[in-house]
C-alpha cells in the first residue's frame, strides 16, 4: 500500500460541473445570446403590462400613423398599435417556436439513439424512413401539410412534427455510433449494466449535446417558417398578431410606411441572432 | 548544373566549419500561450551534435522535448514562439522564423515523426512524394527524380522499390511507411536528421529494424541525428550522447552509457528505478513520488525538488546549473546541487 | 489438444477452449483469433503478449464478455458463458482498458460511476455504498475527495486508477487489463504496475494482462501466452518463456526488445519483414515466411500447441525441442 498511496494531489482545477459553468460564464457569445433572448422573453412576458394598447383594438380614425407618444411605433392599416402587436407577436412566435420543436427533438433523438445503438434492422428501417422524409424539400413538405390540415397553429405543429424530426435522428445517430464504440460503454456492458440504463446514463448524456445545439438553431428555423407561412397567409390566423403576418400585411405599404414591414422583420432577425449565439455558445461549452 | 553547384556550396560550407558540430543549440528558450498567458516550456537549453553522431533527448510528456525539435526545424505551432537562444548549423546561426529560416534549413535539416501515416499525403503515390524534393529543390528532370526516388527507397531497405513507388500510403504497412518517411527526409540530402519518437507506434520487431536502419544511415551518410523519445532503452540502442529533460530544462547530459549506468541526477535515477527492463531482476518497479508539474505551476528553484529524494532547503530557491561534479570531466553533467552525492555511491 | 486439459478443469477460474473470433466485412472474413485455448487459475497472473494483429485484445475482450466468439467455449468455473452471461456471472470478469482518456464516462462523477454498479448488482445502497466507495478509493490510492470529481479533473495515471476502482466495485475474480500502461508516462507506469501487485497480494485477484511490453509482463506475470496472427504459439511459465523460449518468434521478440543496459549488437538476428495483416495469413504455420528456422514442412503442416522436451511449456512449432540461442 505504501507505494500506491504516494500518489499525487488532485488537479486543483474546477471539478467537473464547475467546469461547464466556468466555460459558460466566459463565453461571450453565449452571454450575448442569453441577454438578447432574455430581453425578448421578458418583453413578451410583460406585453400585457407595457403595451400602450390592446393589440387587436382597431382605431380606424388613426390608421398608418407615424411615431407618437401614444403609439411609439405608429399604427398599422387598421389603426392597431404596432408596438403592442410586436410584443404580443413575440409571445406567439416564441411559444410556437419552442413547442413546435419539442416533438421533433424528442422523437428524433429517440429514433436516432435506437438506430445508432442497435444497428442492423432497426437502423436500416429508421434510416430508410428518414431518407423518404428528407427527400421532400423542407418547405414544400411543411407548406403542403399545412395546406392540407388547414392553416393555423395546429397545422404548424403537426407539419413540423412530421418534417423536422429527421435531422435530429441523423445527428444523434451519428454521435451514438461513435459513443457506442467507446471504452466506457464497453466497460458498462462488461459490468452487467442493462441496455436501458446504459442508453439513459452512458449514451444519451454524451450524444445529446449536439441535438441541443441544433435545437437552438431549429427554433430560429421554426420562427422563420412560421413567419413565412404567415406571410403566405397559412400561418397564424388573423387577428392574432405574429411577426410573419405583420410583415405580410405591411408589404403593401413599403413605399409609404416602410416601418410596418421592417420592424417585425428586424424582430425576427434579432431573435434569430440571439438564438444562434446561444447555439454556438452551447456548442463550445458542452464539448467534452 | 545549378543543383550541382548548390550541393558543392553546401558541402563546402560544411567542410568550412572543420571539426565543429553539425548542429549546435545555445540557450534556446520557447514559450507557449495558455489561457492568454505565456509560459516557458523550454528553458535555455544548450547542446551540440557532431556529424555521424546520434544525440538522444529523453523526457516524459510536458518535458518540452518535442517542442525543442520543432523549434530547431522551425515548425512551431502558432501558440509557441522562440524567446531566446541560437541554433547553429555548421557553426552558422540560422533565423528562427520566416522564409529565411526555411531557406537556411533546406537541404540541411529534415525531420521524421511518430505518425507516419499522417506525415504522408494520402492521394499522391509514394514515388512522387519521395521524388518531390529532388524535382523541386534539386531541379532534376522527372525521370532523374524518379530514379533518385527509387535509389532512396532502396537505401532505406525497401525490398521492391519500383512497386512500392507506385503504391499509395494506405496500402503500405506501418514499418514500411516509416521507412518511406525516412526516405523523404533524406531526399533533400540533409546533414541533420531530427526524429520525434519515430518508433513509439511500431511493433517491437519493426522498431528494431528501424533503429538498425537509422544507425546504418548515420554511419554511411555521416548524419547528425537528434532522437527524441520517452523510452530509455530505445535511446540506449541508437544514441551515443544523451540529454535528460524535465519540465523544460536539461537535467543531465553525457555519454549514454554514463548517464544510464551512473546517473548524476535524481530524476534520471528515479526514471531508471521506475522503468521495468528485461535485464532487471524480477520485482515491482519503484515509482517516482509526486507527478509531473504543469507548466503553469512550476515549482521554484529546481523544478524537480518536490519529488526528489535528495532535496534540501536550498533546492527550492536555487536553479542549479548544468555542471560536472567536482574534479570530474565536463563530459557528464548534471543540473543538481547535490551532484557530488550522486557520483558512484 | 487444448491447454486447459493439462490443468484440472475444475480448478480453473476461467478457461478458453478453442476460441475463434471472426470479423466479417464486404471484403471477406477476417479471423482475429484462431482456436486459442488458455486457462487462468484463481489468483494467478497470466500475460498475453504479441504484436499488432495477433488478436490478443480481441481474445481478452471475448473473455471479458464483450465479443461473442464464433467458435469454441469460454468456461467460468466450469459454467459455459460463451453465448450469454447472467448479471452475477458478469461480475466475475472485469476489464481495464488502454486509453484512460476515453474509458470513463465524462458526464458522471466518480461516485456516480461506482454507486451505479453497486446499485445494479444489489451490493450496497445509501451509506453502505458511500463506505464502499471510500474503500475503493483507498484501495487504488486516491483521496476520498476524488469521488466528487469528474474524469476530466484527473491525469492519465489517476484515471487508470479510477478505471481499476470501477472494475473492483463489483468484486471480480479476474481482472483483464488491456495494455493498461501503454498510454501513460514512463514514471506513471510503475505506479499502475505496483497497484496491480498490491491488488494481487491483498485481494487474491487473478489478472489477465495484455501488453506488448515484455518487461512489464515479466515483472507481473506467472505464466505467459505468446500470440501471433490469432494463434497462441507458446504458453509457459515466466522462467520458461524468458529463459528458454522455444518458438522462434518468442525468441525473436525477446531479442528485438531493447534493454537499458545493453545495446543490441548486429549479432542478434532481427526479424525481416513485418507481421502480415490478419486478412492474409500464410498457410500452415503463419510465421514461416519470417522464420529463421523455417523448413518446407512449415508451409505444409500446421504445428500444434504441444509440450516440448525438457520444459513444461507448450509450443506450436515443429522444432519445439530445440533450444534457441539467447
Amino acid at each position: 500500500m505504501s507505494v500506491v498511496s504516494l500518489e499525487a494531489e488532485l488537479e486543483p482545477g474546477p471539478v467537473g460541473r464547475g467546469l461547464i459553468w466556468r466555460r459558460a460564464r466566459r463565453s461571450r457569445g453565449l452571454l450575448a445570446g442569453c441577454t438578447i433572448i432574455g430581453l425578448i422573453v421578458l418583453a413578451a412576458l410583460l406585453a400585457p403590462v407595457i403595451s400602450p394598447a390592446p393589440p387587436n383594438q382597431q382605431d380606424l380614425y388613426h390608421i398608418l400613423a407615424g411615431f407618437s407618444a401614444k403609439h411609439p411605433l405608429g399604427t398599422d392599416e387598421l389603426g392597431r398599435d404596432v408596438l403592442s402587436r410586436l410584443l404580443y407577436a413575440a409571445r406567439t412566435d416564441l411559444r410556437v417556436g419552442v413547442l413546435a420543436i419539442l416533438f421533433p427533438f424528442c422523437f428524433g433523438t429517440l429514433i436516432g439513439t435506437l438506430a445508432g445503438y442497435y444497428g442492423r434492422f432497426v437502423d436500416t428501417l429508421a434510416m430508410r424512413v428518414v431518407d423518404v422524409v428528407i427527400a421532400f424539400p423542407f418547405y414544400v413538405l411543411v407548406i403542403g401539410l399545412v395546406f392540407v390540415i388547414g392553416p393555423g397553429i395546429r397545422g404548424i405543429y403537426i407539419a413540423f412534427a412530421v418534417a423536422d424530426w429527421v435531422v435530429y435522428a441523423r445527428t444523434v445517430r451519428a454521435t451514438t455510433l461513435v459513443v457506442r464504440e467507446s471504452d466506457y460503454v464497453a466497460a458498462a456492458r462488461a459490468a452487467g449494466i442493462g441496455d436501458l440504463r446504459l442508453l439513459a446514463r452512458h449514451v444519451l448524456p454524451n450524444t445529446i449535446a449536439q441535438a441541443i445545439v441544433y435545437a437552438m438553431n431549429d427554433i430560429v428555423l421554426v420562427i422563420v417558417a412560421v413567419v413565412t407561412l404567415g406571410y403566405l397567409g397559412l400561418g397564424v390566423q388573423p387577428p392574432t398578431a405574429d411577426w410573419g403576418s405583420m410583415i405580410g400585411e405591411g408589404q403593401d405599404f413599403l413605399t409609404t410606411n416602410w416601418t410596418l414591414a421592417t420592424i417585425p422583420g428586424l424582430a425576427v432577425v434579432v431573435t434569430g441572432l440571439g438564438l444562434s449565439l446561444i447555439g454556438d455558445g452551447l456548442a463550445n461549452v458542452l464539448r467534452p | 548544373m545549378i543543383a550541382r553547384a548548390r550541393r558543392a556550396q553546401r558541402l563546402g560550407s560544411r567542410a568550412a566549419t572543420g571539426g565543429g558540430p553539425a548542429l549546435a543549440v545555445a540557450g534556446l528558450s520557447v514559450s507557449v500561450l495558455r489561457s492568454e498567458r505565456r509560459y516557458v516550456a523550454v528553458d535555455e537549453i544548450s547542446f551540440a551534435v557532431g556529424a555521424g553522431s546520434a544525440f538522444g533527448l529523453v523526457g516524459e510528456s510536458g518535458s518540452g522535448k518535442s517542442l525543442t525539435l520543432r523549434a530547431l526545424i522551425s515548425v512551431l505551432p502558432p501558440s509557441a514562439r522562440v524567446e531566446s537562444g541560437e541554433v547553429l548549423l555548421h557553426g552558422r546561426a540560422v533565423p528562427h522564423t520566416g522564409r529565411a529560416a526555411r531557406r537556411a534549413r533546406r537541404g540541411e535539416m529534415a525531420m521524421i515523426f511518430q505518425d507516419s501515416l499522417s506525415a504522408l499525403d494520402p492521394v499522391v503515390s509514394i514515388g512522387a512524394q519521395v521524388a518531390e524534393a529532388p524535382r523541386r529543390l534539386m531541379r532534376l528532370s522527372r525521370r532523374r527524380a524518379w530514379d533518385r526516388a527509387l535509389e532512396l527507397l532502396r537505401l532505406v531497405g525497401l525490398p521492391d522499390p519500383s512497386s512500392t513507388a507506385h503504391a499509395y500510403p494506405h496500402q503500405i504497412s506501418g514499418g514500411m511507411r516509416q521507412r518511406i518517411a525516412i526516405a523523404i527526409a533524406l531526399s533533400t540530402e540533409p546533414s541533420v536528421l531530427l526524429c520525434d519518437e519515430p518508433t513509439t507506434a511500431l511493433d517491437v520487431t519493426v522498431q528494431a529494424q528501424i533503429l538498425d536502419l537509422l544507425d546504418d544511415l548515420r554511419r554511411r551518410l555521416d548524419l547528425a541525428i537528434v532522437f527524441v523519445s520517452h523510452d530509455l532503452a530505445v535511446i540506449r540502442q541508437l544514441c551515443d550522447q544523451t540529454a535528460v529533460m524535465y519540465a523544460g530544462r536539461l537535467v543531465e547530459t553525457g555519454a549514454t552509457t554514463a548517464a544510464l549506468e551512473q546517473p548524476l541526477h535524481p530524476y534520471t535515477r528515479g526514471l531508471l528505478d521506475a522503468i521495468v527492463d528485461l535485464d532487471d531482476a524480477v520485482g515491482a518497479p519503484a515509482p517516482i513520488p509526486g507527478s509531473l508539474p504543469d507548466i503553469e505551476r512550476l515549482p521554484s528553484g529546481c523544478t524537480f525538488h518536490p519529488r526528489c529524494f535528495l532535496a534540501t532547503e536550498e533546492c527550492s530557491t536555487i536553479v542549479p546549473e548544468l555542471r560536472a561534479p567536482t574534479n570530474l570531466p565536463e563530459t557528464h553533467r548534471s543540473a543538481c546541487i547535490h551532484r557530488d552525492k550522486m557520483v558512484r555511491q | 489438444m487444448s491447454a486447459s486439459a493439462l490443468r484440472s478443469p475444475a480448478a480453473a477460474l476461467l478457461s478458453a477452449e478453442e476460441v475463434t473470433v471472426r470479423f466479417g466485412s464486404r471484403a471477406g472474413e477476417l479471423v482475429a483469433v484462431d482456436a486459442a485455448s488458455l486457462s487462468v487459475q484463481p489468483g494467478e497472473t497470466l500475460g498475453l503478449v504479441g504484436e499488432s494483429g495477433c488478436g490478443k485484445s480481441t481474445l481478452a475482450r471475448s473473455i471479458a464478455g464483450l465479443i461473442r466468439p464464433a467458435g469454441g467455449r469460454i468456461l467460468l468455473h466450469g459454467a459455459d458463458v460463451t453465448a450469454r452471461r447472467t448479471r452475477t456471472q458478469r461480475r466475475a470478469v472485469q476489464i481495464v482498458f488502454q486509453d484512460p482518456y476515453s474509458s470513463l464516462n465524462p458526464r458522471l462523477t466518480v461516485r456516480s460511476t461506482l454507486t451505479e454498479l453497486l446499485r445494479v448488482h444489489g451490493l450496497a445502497r445509501g451509506s453502505a455504498a458511500e463506505r464502499r466507495c471510500r474503500e475503493l478509493m483507498a484501495l487504488v490510492g486516491l483521496p476520498t475527495r476524488a469521488l466528487d470529481a469528474y474524469p476530466n479533473s484527473f491525469s492519465g495515471g489517476q484515471r487508470q486508477r479510477i478505471a481499476v476502482a470501477r472494475a473492483l466495485a463489483v468484486e471480480p475474480e479476474l481482472l483483464v487489463a488491456d495494455e493498461p500502461t501503454s498510454a501513460l508516462d514512463v514514471s506513471v507506469q510503475a505506479t499502475i504496475l505496483a497497484l496491480f501487485e498490491d491488488l494481487r497480494s491483498q485481494l487474491g485477484l487473478a489478472i489477465l494482462m495484455i501488453s506488448h511490453n515484455l518487461a512489464a509482463i515479466r515483472h507481473l506475470c506467472d505464466r505467459i501466452a505468446v500470440m501471433y496472427l490469432g494463434r497462441i504459439i507458446e504458453l509457459g511459465s515466466r522462467d520458461e518463456i524468458f529463459g528458454d523460449p522455444r518458438h522462434p518468434y518468442s525468441a525473436a521478440l525477446l531479442a528485438a526488445s531493447p534493454r537499458i543496459r545493453s545495446a543490441t549488437t548486429s549479432a542478434r538476428v532481427h526479424l525481416a519483414g513485418e507481421p502480415p495483416s490478419p486478412a492474409h495469413r500464410p498457410p500452415a504455420c503463419h510465421f514461416h515466411p519470417r522464420c529463421p528456422r523455417a523448413e518446407p514442412l512449415c508451409s505444409v503442416e500446421r504445428p500444434e500447441l504441444l509440450p516440448a522436451a525438457g520444459t513444461r511449456a507448450l509450443v506450436a512449432c515443429h522444432f519445439r525441442d530445440e533450444r534457441r540461442r539467447p
